[in-house]
Formats: C-alpha cells, structure tokens, sequence
C-alpha cells in the first residue's frame, strides 16, 4: 500500500503562502494554482481547506506535460466530495511523504487510482465525523455533497471551510476499510477537465526549469567528452577564465558512472551567452579510450555477422522452430532494424542549484527527483537530509529526466564557485550527451503453413551490452508478441559492447520492437495473402487472458480479447477494407500491448511518385480500462504519442563515429513538423479492467502502421528507420 | 556596446556585447523568460517573438541588428486583439502539453492571423512549420487557429 | 637582377613589423601562405600533412613540411626549399602536383623565401609522420607531363612590381598573387588545370572560378558579381573577421580566416583591399537595386510560388523579409555576389550542407547556417534558391533540381564542430 496509513496524519496548518491567481479569466468549473494560505487547516499531506472553503490539493508527482498535476488531485477532489473550481494545485517538493514522487513507464494511473481515492475519502470521512461530533449525531445519518456535510433527518448543513480545524482532529480512518465512490457518481473523474497551467503557459509566466532565477545567481555551461565517459587530460582553462563575463572556470574530474558527474570543464560566467561563448573557445585534449567498433557502420556489420551465427542466449523456445519452418509451405525471411535515439526535449537539460554552509538547494526538471537527491549526496559528500529538491515544470521528459546527471553537475559547480548557479546545457550537449534508445537488429524467420496459419516465428535479436550486462532498455522479454500464440517459437538474443549510454524512451523497448514485429506480421499477412486485419483476429484467437511467464517483468498477462476489441475499434473507425483509395495511397494496420494499454492504429498516407510521403490521418482505439479519467487530456496524450510514433518513424536517428553522436541539432534530427502532422481520431474502448496509464502506450504502435501503410501505398516495405533516410520515389 | 530597443512598448537599455542574441537580452537581461530556448539554430521556433509585428527567431537575432525595430514577446502580444484571442483559444482547446513551445506557437499563430485573418490548412501549415512541438500538439493548435479565427471574425 | 632590385626597394616599406625577428617574419609569411590549412589536418599536428585532396588526376595527400628529416623536410636546403616553393620541384627531383600553388608561390621574394625557410626548420616542431601515397590511377601517375606543366605555366621566380602604381598597390599584388594565392580558388582554370592568369595584368586574374563543388566569386570590381560595391574597408574587414555588411565567408575560405588573413597586419590588409579594388570589372553591370515589391508581398503572406512559400517557412524569420537579414553576424541575400553569381553552386552549397563555424583567431562566430539537406528535396532547394536569386531586386538564374541533386551528391554536410588551426 502505498499511501501509507502516517501519511495522512492530521495537523494544523502552518506556514502558508500568497495566493496566486492567473491573469486570464479562468473557464467556469475551473481548479487554479495555488498555495494553502496560513489559515488554512490540514487534514492530510495532500490536502489543506482553508475557512472560505478553498481547497489546497498538492500534486506530489512531477509534471512533464502528461497532465499528472491536475490529474491526481482530481482523483482526491472527486472522493473528497469537493467543487472542482473550489480547488487550488500546489506542486510538491520531493518530500518523504509521497510515495513515488516519478514520472515514467505509463504508471502514476495505476499506481495512484486507488490510493489518491482514498487519501479522498479519509478526507471526506473526517470532514463528516467531525459534523457528526459538532451535531451530535450518528456519522452514518451524514453524507456529503460538494463540500458541505448534510445531515438530512434535521436539514442541517455544515461548510468544509467551517469544519477544516475540527476534522483535522478527526483520527484518521482505516484506509482500506473506506468506501470508495460508485464510479456512476464521479463528478469530477471523467469530465474534461482543463489544464490549470495554460493560462500562465500562454502569456510566458516563468514556470520551467530554464526560467528558474535566485538572487545571486551564476549562469554556467559545462563541457565533457563527446566519446561518452571520456577522461580530461589538459586545458586552456586559464585562457578562458580571462574571456568576457566569465567568473570561474575549472576542470572537473569525475567518476566513471555515465550516469553520474563526468569528466568535463566547467564554465561560468554573468550571463549564460557569455559562460557558453568562452566554452566554444575552449581546447581540451581528452583521452577517449578505446573506441574500436563504435560507429553505427560497425554495428550493422557486426549484428550480420552476429546472425550468421546461433544467438548468445535463448530467450524463449516453445516447440521445435526448425520442424515448424520445415513443415511450412512458405518461409519468409527478413532483417529489421532501428537506429540509436535521442530524447530531444525541447527544454534542453537544465538545473539550478545552490550549495551553501553544508546544504544544497535544487531546482530540477526532473522526472525522478529521489535518485538524484541521492546522486547529489554521494557525490557531493553531503546527507540528503541537507538537500531540498523542488521539482520545476519540464519542457518534455520523454524519459531522460529519469536521469539526473544535470542535476549533480549544477550542485558540483555551484559547490565550487560558492554561489547559485543555473546550469543550462545547449541543443548539441543535449543530443550528444543523452541516454539513448538503444538501436536494435532483427533477423527474423517465420513459416505459414497452406492456409497462411503462422505455425513458426524465430527471431535473432541483436543488441547492446554495457559492461557485460545487456545496457538498460535494451532488452526483450519472453512474453514479446506473438510469443504464446505460435506453436513453434524461438526467441533469441546477442549482443554487442556499446561504450554510450542507453536508457528509457517513451514507451521503452516496445517503440522499437513494435516496429520491427509488427511490420513484419504485416509482411508475413501478405505473403499469406491475407487481410492484415483477419491475419491479426486469426494469431489472437479466441479472448483469453494469456499468463506472463514468471520473471521480475511479469505483468497481469496479455488478453487477446482487449486487443482483439481495440482492433476491430480502430478498424470500423478507419474504415479499413472497405474504401477504394487511389494509387500510391495506402492503409496500414498495427497493434500493440504496453504499459498495460491495448493500442490498435491504422495510418493512411500517400507516396508520391517523387517519394515523399503524406500521412494523410490516423486512427486510435485504446484500452485502458474502466475509466477515462480525463478525457481531454487523454485525447490529448494519445493523439501526441500516437504523432511522436510517426515523426520517430519518419525523421529520428543517431549515428555514432568513433564514440561520439554525429548529429546535433534539428537539421539532422528531424522532429514532426505542422506540414506533416495528420488529423488524428482518438476512441477509447472502456472494459472492465482497472484504469491505466496514456503517456505511452498509443506510440509504438504507430510506426508499423504507417510502414505498412507505405508498403500498402507503394509495395515497398521499411524495414529500417527512419524513413528520412530510405528511398521511395517509384525510380528506386 | 549600448543599446536601446524597444520591447513590449517600453524602450529598454542594455549594455551588450552587439553579437549578443535578442533572445539572451530578453531572457536574462530584460528578465522576460517567456521566450525560450530550445535549439540556438533558429531550427524549432520556441524563441519566436515579433518584430514590428512579423515573426522572427530571437536566438538568431543579435541584438546590434534590432535597430528601431519594435520588439513583441509572449508577455505582451495578448495587448493585441487577435494575441488575446489567439491566447484564450490555446485555453478554451486545452493545447499545451508540456507547453513550452507553446509561446513560440502563439506569437507564430498571431501573426499569421493578422496577416491572413481566415487562415487554410495549408497556410497554416506554412506558417507553423517552423515551430516543433515535440509533444506534438499540432492537432490541437491547429484547431486553436481556426478557433481564433473564427473568434476574430465575430 | 634589376627587377629584383626594385622588388626590394618597393617592399622594403612593408617588411612587417621593425626590427622583428626573422622567424617571426617567417611565421607571419606562413601565415600569409596559409600552409597550415593544407599541411595539417583537423586534430592533427600543424604540417604534418595527411590532408586529402581532390584534382583532375586523382586523390592526392598533402606532404609533411616540418623540420623531421625522414618524413618532412628537415633535410632541406634552402636551395632545396626554395626550388620546391617557387618551382614545384621537390628535393629527389620529382615534380610536385600544382595542388601546391607553386605557380603563384613563384612571386615570392628570394628574402621572403630566406625567411620562411628559417621559420619551417627552427620554429615549426618536427613531427614524425610518414607521408601518404597519392591515389593516382597508374595511366596518370608519370610526373614528366608535370615538368612541361611547369615550363608553360609557372612563371620564373621573383615579384615585378608595377612602376606605374604605388607601393601598397604593389604589397597588395605581391600577397595576393603570390603567399595568398588567391588565385587557387578564385581564378578560372583552362584545360590543364593551370590557372588561366596569375597576375594582375590578365582579365580572367580572380574573375571567380568553380572548384570543388563551391563558386569562388570574382574579386573583380563587377558592381553585382564581385566587389564593385564594397568599399576598400569592407573588403579588410571581411578578410580581419569573415564578415561584412554584404557577405560572410564560407566554403573553403573559412580556412583562410581560421588561420591566415585576420593574422595580418592592418597596412597589409588595406593593401590588399587597395590591390583587389583597382581590379576592373569583366563587365559592365548593373549594380543591385533593391526591389521593395518581394518583401511586401512577402510580408502581406502573399506567396504566389514555391519557392516564396518555403523562404518564409525556412528562411526568412532569419534572413527576413527584405532578404538584408543581420549583417555583419547573419549574411544578407538582396544583393550579395554570391547570390547574383551565375554560377549558383555556392548558394545551393550552403542550402544542402550549411556552414561550418567560422574561426577568427580562435574565436568562433555566433551563428551560423543550419544544413537544409535532410529536410528539403533536391525540388525545394531548387525552388526556394530560384526565389532568393529572383528576389528583391537579384537578377541571377533559376536553378533546376539536377543542378541540387549533383552538388547534394558529390559535397558533404557541415557540422557543429569547431576547427581551430593551429600552427604550434
């Protein structure tokens, strides 16, 4: 249980703050930002009502643009029984009395659902025990709505505001034991609700990590070694301390955890402009260490080479694969691939810190505030106790704000100048310096028999290890579709060192597994000569649940039923099979489980006889249970997930040289743009399954579908992103 | 060198090296951080402001070559009417995801709509595309447009 | 004997700073030459070699010009040096390929030669590093066609001043014709791959030439091709800093403003700004007059071509409008030469591949061109370059999308990465 039982102990208030209001007249029915004023009373870590009744909700989780910060407190606000526009948003610190204060893997839906209810409810109960004590009367002849308590048999009624000190007495009631609304009742949950932060977003109100300022403050830039973990050997840092602006500038010796404080020269100056001029002067001789075989070249030859041979390790054998091939009527072969990625957040990494007399001050887009607490105090030398992390709106996390090597580079810089000091890292640091979606390769062999039954599916998955240990994202599990469904099945895995650091990507592994599984379900639906969508209902089946197999990654199993709903959604929707579509355009169909969400998309799009594309719409059916808690933003999610798919397809990809990523900036990279983005129709499939969560799992599987929307369109199948860099035009 | 530009109406002095961007002016001498950062190559829009009302890149703009120029950013641009409405449909659609390109979408989005007050698809694909959003709201800004749009028009 | 004579006399006003060192006068002549930008490669050791170039008859690489005995040239005499320099004979005797601007280097005073020699075995740290075999296909490789090569087209050594012009005239003509070998990149080339001229006296002398995928414009005093309408400051000032109100430096003469021209002395700047202006133009043009007609039209979002739709979404929030973008730190497009060229290979150039950072005594700009390769087809970089050399009063050609998918082919994108030469 993770809102445990001590973190709604009740207290009065103290402290407090200004109330701040948006500049922009509000829409009706609105919650605003705000901080508990001193006379508010407190009844839990969460929430604080103040006499007028204005309830104060803190959003303990941080905000990256997924909309978690007026999600949760919706989920309190509903069970607490309150107005919606009687509510204020206060963003929390990292503070040990949230649990999982992160932001990451689809989860604060699942993880918060019933626990944010309930820190609810126990308000709620404590608001009608103390009517109760106040009237004299049975707490079961009260009953609540919208912050007033009733008790019916005398027509009395009691305001929240009025009651906030005497609840805040109240004991707090037995978490599990409290009744949880009926969702037919939800008031809240499930109405589109707005984001209270647009009206100070749209006028430019500071709010990000870049737009943090402390008196005193020192801006800096902060240059390492472009072969990732790279040693300094020598610097001109005594010409730059002499450069314009600058106020300090100093070598850094660091670990060896690319993860942590690396090696690197630290600029400071009076302006940012000013520390990042004098760094481009900067002339460094590093020692890159041993760099043979890390280009993106050397890769693809070597996972060739790599699958010429049996895999290092099974991942999965169910049957007899080779038999299966034997018996098939055809064998299809093929070779995918996907390239090395970079987060590319549009806020480039950033953190302001201040160490002072043994304590440390952060303010940090991060996605993961705790580990970095840590980090800082490891490296640092300083207990957590000392150090204050406040968690600052980020300009996109994506995953690399799970990582926090930003945030002990700020505070060791600012350790060694004796002042505040606001880190900021340019586009090329950002993109050189990330941890990347690690690229994959897969040699796959499957065989249908004469019906165009998939009866054997063999994979050989080339990718990369980081110290001997598969590098972090990298990996498959045994449960990969179509595992399970298939007699014959062999999954296996193979590796190849990397020296740059890997880590999570919005919807880690399955935004390049789906690519490359199910652009090839679709390649073996046509060498079978059926539908896609037939072939699809006909390897799910009958609706079953199919259990994961037992691993520290087993989840509650895959249902082929959800799938099968969220398939045949997105097919009615799009009107798949039954348009006539002129040539050179094209449907294709992909599906995909993760992050606990059933995702089906098909992607229309056209190639012209030039080879440019036009993605002319898409279409999104998702499950995620029982419960769309905010359907505005969760149209919102879906549609830019399922637009950040197409774009990943299209236009991202790294290459790396002799350990060092080529490209580095939006000339090379190549994010969506307003010419290419298509309309996009979002439906949502309720079932009866506990709500999950939306920030991921409507991504991946919008790169297979618009692959194979492609080879719908010009018969030409991609098997290698991003499609940038292929070749369509019809002389190819 | 020294400078006086005009921003937001108000005329603002500045002592600053000419190469120096409009951007690192606004930002953190000015101390108006609605414009932002996001790539330093005038490649993803997030630092566009307005020039005697057009858009340009301030991250590409030094500061010697502001001249007479009067300069607009986010913080002001809701003083005109159509910034204003341009604003209250960016809140009325719900755009913003993470919403820090969204500045530079506004200010993109208010000047194409005073130059062409009934905007097509296509124009507004030619004018935004030059403003990413990596969260990929394109859907919704879009519609936020032709909400403004329409807005104007009443 | 008597020409060299008043050479000496004639220069004797500019020798470089009064009373300097020798090798210091040698070290401010190799800057002059620019050998480091050939003789080195980026990362490596200065003149060393290694560098790869292309010419008509294959790959060649650049040789080790320091003082190491066995693999530079520290077992030079200066007759050796000298015949190498001004002759393009190298010490066993074998003919060097004319990549080495020998041609030009041929003007070079005996003194001057004196001095370098002295700068290149005392100054310059020996660096052992094997030179690399040139890629010759074998039917091109005899090097006695060279020796020809050099009877018709090198001149014999020594600078003739002009009596009938001024000494800093005359300084202009002997660093632009001879150490600053303009010539190399910015004359055209007749069949043998010779310069047509070398030398003030010819009119085809830097009348703007194609090499290597990038138009070098004429130096000529054309008003809307060459420098007709830059003042003799603007032309110092664009070879002290790479910029100037009408252009910033790209392509190849990024090397001569990493490491050569802003080294140079004012007097000798002015000189050569003096020697380049008196060059008269090729033909008679029309000097640029702005059109006001493009940027209202573009301004009013009335973009009646392709080509006019894409500048606005991929140029203009920095070029602007009026196409006159930021000089000196952005380049404007209304009426630069390198737009009005007829030959548009530089302008498709630096649409595909964008702009390296351009390094002025260690200092890196502040901004440059991004690369548009990746994000416009061959079809757009037609499109909208056919808009930039048609707009606001420019009056070159269109260009066709074959002419971009040759140059996307054959030339390579810039990168982010910050190239210091160093010649220590």
């Amino acid at each position: 249980m993770l809102a445990r039982r001590n973190f709604l102990k009740a207290s009065l208030a103290a402290g407090g703050g200004l109330l701040l209001t948006a500049t922009i007249k509000a829409p009706a029915k609105a919650a605003s930002l705000g901080k508990a004023g001193r006379d508010a009373a407190t009844l839990n870590a969460y929430v604080r009502i103040a006499p007028d009744g204005l309830v104060t909700i803190t959003a303990k989780n941080p905000e990256i643009g997924q909309g978690v910060k007026i999600m949760l407190p919706m989920l309190i606000a509903e069970e607490l029984d309150v107005s919606w526009d009687r509510v204020q948003i206060d963003q929390a610190d990292l503070d040990s009395r949230y649990p999982a204060q992160t932001a990451g893997g689809s989860t604060a839906t699942p993880v918060n659902w019933l626990p944010m209810r309930r820190v609810g409810a126990a308000g709620r109960h404590m608001m009608i025990a103390a009517a109760a004590a106040e009237w004299g009367v049975p707490v079961s002849e009260c009953e609540t709505l919208t912050g007033l308590v009733l008790h019916n048999p005398s027509g009395r009624s009691l305001g929240y505001g009025a009651l906030a000190t005497k609840a805040a007495a109240q004991p707090v009631p037995d978490l599990n034991t409290l009744k949880l609304k009926d969702p037919k009742n939800f008031r809240i949950i499930g109405q589109p609700t707005r984001n209270i932060e647009v009206p100070r977003i749209v006028t430019g109100q500071p709010m990000f990590g870049i737009d943090v300022s402390v008196p005193g403050m020192l801006y800096a830039v902060f240059q390492k070694c472009d072969v990732h973990g790279g040693k300094l050997v020598s610097s001109n840092v005594d010409v730059i301390r002499a450069l314009p602006g600058v106020r300090a500038a100093f070598e850094v010796k660091g670990g060896n955890d690319l993860r942590g404080l690396l090696d690197g020269v630290a600029v400071v100056a009076d302006s940012w402009w000013q520390a990042n001029r004098a760094r481009q002067q900067l002339d460094i001789v590093w020692d890159e260490g041993d760099i043979t075989g890390q280009s993106t070249a050397d890769f693809a030859a070597t996972a060739s080479r790599l699958a010429s041979g049996k895999p290092a390790m099974a991942l999965r054998r169910d049957g007899d694969v080779n038999a299966g091939l034997a018996k098939a009527k055809t064998v299809v072969e093929a070779a995918y691939s996907y390239p090395f990625l970079s987060h590319i957040n549009l806020e480039p990494q950033n953190c302001t810190a201040h160490v002072q007399d043994g304590k440390v001050e952060i303010w940090a887009p991060t996605q993961n505030p705790a580990p970095g607490s840590k980090l800082v105090s490891n490296t640092l030398g300083i207990p957590e106790s000392a150090i204050k992390v406040h968690m600052v709106r980020a300009g996109g996390g994506f995953g690399r704000r799970l990582s926090n090597d930003y945030m002990v580079e700020a505070a060791w810089i600012s350790k060694v100048v004796g002042a505040p000091v606001k880190l900021l890292w340019t586009r090329e640091d950002d993109m050189r310096h990330d941890f990347y979606r690690p690229a994959g390769f897969h040699f796959f062999k499957a065989g249908l028999d004469g019906n165009g039954k998939l009866i054997a599916f063999a994979d050989h998955f080339v990718t990369f290890s980081q110290n001997g240990e598969v590098a972090a994202s990298a990996e498959m599990t045994a449960a990969e579709f179509p595992a399970r469904l298939v007699e014959h099945l062999d999954y296996g895995m193979s590796m190849i060192p990397l020296r740059a650091p890997t880590g999570p990507l919005r919807a880690p592994r399955s935004n390049g597994l789906g690519f490359a599984f199910q652009s090839f379900l679709d390649e073996l639906a046509h060498k079978a000569g059926v539908d896609p969508l037939q072939f699809a209902l006909g390897l799910l089946g009958e609706p079953r649940l199919l259990p994961d197999p037992p691993g520290p990654r087993a989840g509650p199993g895959f249902h082929t039923g959800r799938m099968r709903g969220v398939i045949e959604l997105a097919a009615e929707k799009s009107g798949w099979g039954k348009k006539s579509l002129p040539k050179g355009t094209g449907m294709g169909l992909a599906y995909y489980y993760s992050h606990l969400g059933y995702f089906a998309e098909v992607v229309q799009a056209t190639v012209n006889a030039a080879g440019e594309i036009t993605v002319d719409k898409i279409w999104v059916a998702g499950d995620i249970g029982s419960q769309i808690i905010n359907p505005l933003n969760a149209e919102n999610q879906a549609q830019g997930a399922a637009l950040d798919g197409i774009g990943t397809a299209l236009g991202h990809g790294l290459h790396l040289q002799g350990g060092k990523i080529v490209q580095g900036n939006f000339d090379t990279v190549l994010p969506l743009r307003m010419r290419q983005s298509p309309p996009v129709e979002v439906h949502f499939r309720v079932t009866d399954f506990p709500p999950t969560g939306l920030g991921e799992p409507a991504l991946p599987p919008a790169l297979p579908a618009l692959a194979n929307a492609i080879f719908a369109a010009t018969g030409k199948r991609i098997r290698s992103l991003p499609i940038k860099d292929l070749d369509l035009s019809a002389s190819a | 060198m020294h400078y006086t530009i005009e921003i937001n109406g108000a005329q603002q002095s500045v002592d600053i090296d000419g190469e120096t961007p409009l951007l690192w002016v606004l930002r953190d001498v000015v101390d108006l951080k609605g414009t932002k950062f996001g790539c330093g190559a005038a490649q993803c829009g997030a630092c566009t402001v307005h020039m005697d009302g057009h858009p340009i890149r301030a991250c590409q703009t030094p500061i010697a070559s502001v001249g007479n120029g009067r300069i607009t950013t986010i913080e002001a641009v809701g003083e005109s009417r159509l910034g204003k409405l341009v604003q209250e449909a960016w809140i009325e659609l719900d755009v913003p995801q993470c919403g820090y390109c969204q500045a530079g979408q506004i200010m993109s989005a208010t000047a194409l709509l005073t130059r062409t007050p009934n905007p097509t698809d296509h124009d507004i694909n030619e004018a935004m595309n030059g403003n990413l959003c990596r969260c990929a709201t394109y859907t919704r800004i879009r519609a936020a447009i032709k909400h403004a749009a329409e807005a104007g028009r009443a | 004997m008597k020409r060299l004579i008043l050479a000496a006399a004639l220069l004797a006003g500019f020798s470089f700073v009064a009373g300097a060192m020798a090798n210091e006068k040698g070290e401010y002549l190799a800057r002059a030459g620019d050998c480091v930008a050939c003789h080195s490669v980026p990362g490596g050791r200065a003149f060393a070699g290694g560098l790869k170039m292309a010419s008509p008859v294959g790959t060649l690489y650049t040789t080790n010009i320091t003082p190491d005995p066995e693999t530079g040239i520290g077992s030079y005499t200066l007759e050796d040096f000298d015949r190498s320099i001004r002759r393009g004979i190298a010490r066993d005797g074998h003919r060097l390929y004319p990549a080495m601007p020998y041609p030009s280097y041929a003007k070079l005073t005996g003194s001057d030669i004196a001095d370098l020699y002295d700068y290149f075995m005392h100054d310059v740290p020996a660096v052992r590093q094997a030179n690399r075999a040139n890629e010759i296909p074998p039917f091109l490789s005899p090097r006695w066609p060279l020796a020809v090569w050099n009877v018709v087209y090198t001149p014999s050594p020594g600078f003739t001043p002009d009596p009938s012009k001024d000494a800093q005239w005359n300084r202009g003509a002997y660093l632009v014709e001879g150490l600053g070998h303009c010539g190399a990149c910015h004359s055209p080339r007749g069949t043998a791959w010779q310069e047509k001229s070398l030398d003030a006296r010819d009119s085809s002398f830097l009348a703007g030439a194609n090499l290597d995928d990038w138009y070098a414009p004429s130096l000529r005093a054309n008003q809307a091709t060459g420098l007709g309408s830059w003042s003799q400051g603007e032309i110092a000032e664009f070879l002290k800093t790479g910029h100037n109100r009408h252009a910033v430096a790209y392509g190849s003469m990024g090397d001569v403003i990493n490491n050569s021209t802003p080294y140079l002395t004012d007097s000798d700047l002015a000189a050569i700004a003096a020697f380049l202006a008196s060059l008269p133009a090729t033909e008679a043009e029309t000097a640029w007059v702005e059109d006001t007609s493009t940027a209202q039209a573009l301004l009013s979002g009335k973009t009646d071509t392709a080509g006019a739709a894409l500048y606005v979404s991929a140029c203009q929030t920095c070029h602007r409008a009026n196409g006159a973008a930021a000089p000196p730190y952005v380049p404007p497009l209304a009426g630069n030469p390198t737009v009005l060229d007829k030959d548009p290979a530089s302008l498709i150039n630096i649409v595909l591949n964008g702009s390296w950072p351009l390094v002025a005594k260690g200092r890196p700009d502040a901004y440059r061109m991004p690369q548009f390769r990746e994000q416009l087809k061959d079809r757009q970089i037609a499109e909208v370059v056919s808009f930039i050399r048609g707009a606001w009063g420019n009056k070159a050609g269109a260009v066709s999308p074959q002419e971009v998918a040759a140059l996307r082919k054959s030339t390579q994108p810039s990168s982010d990465n910050i190239v210091v030469l160093k010649m220590r």
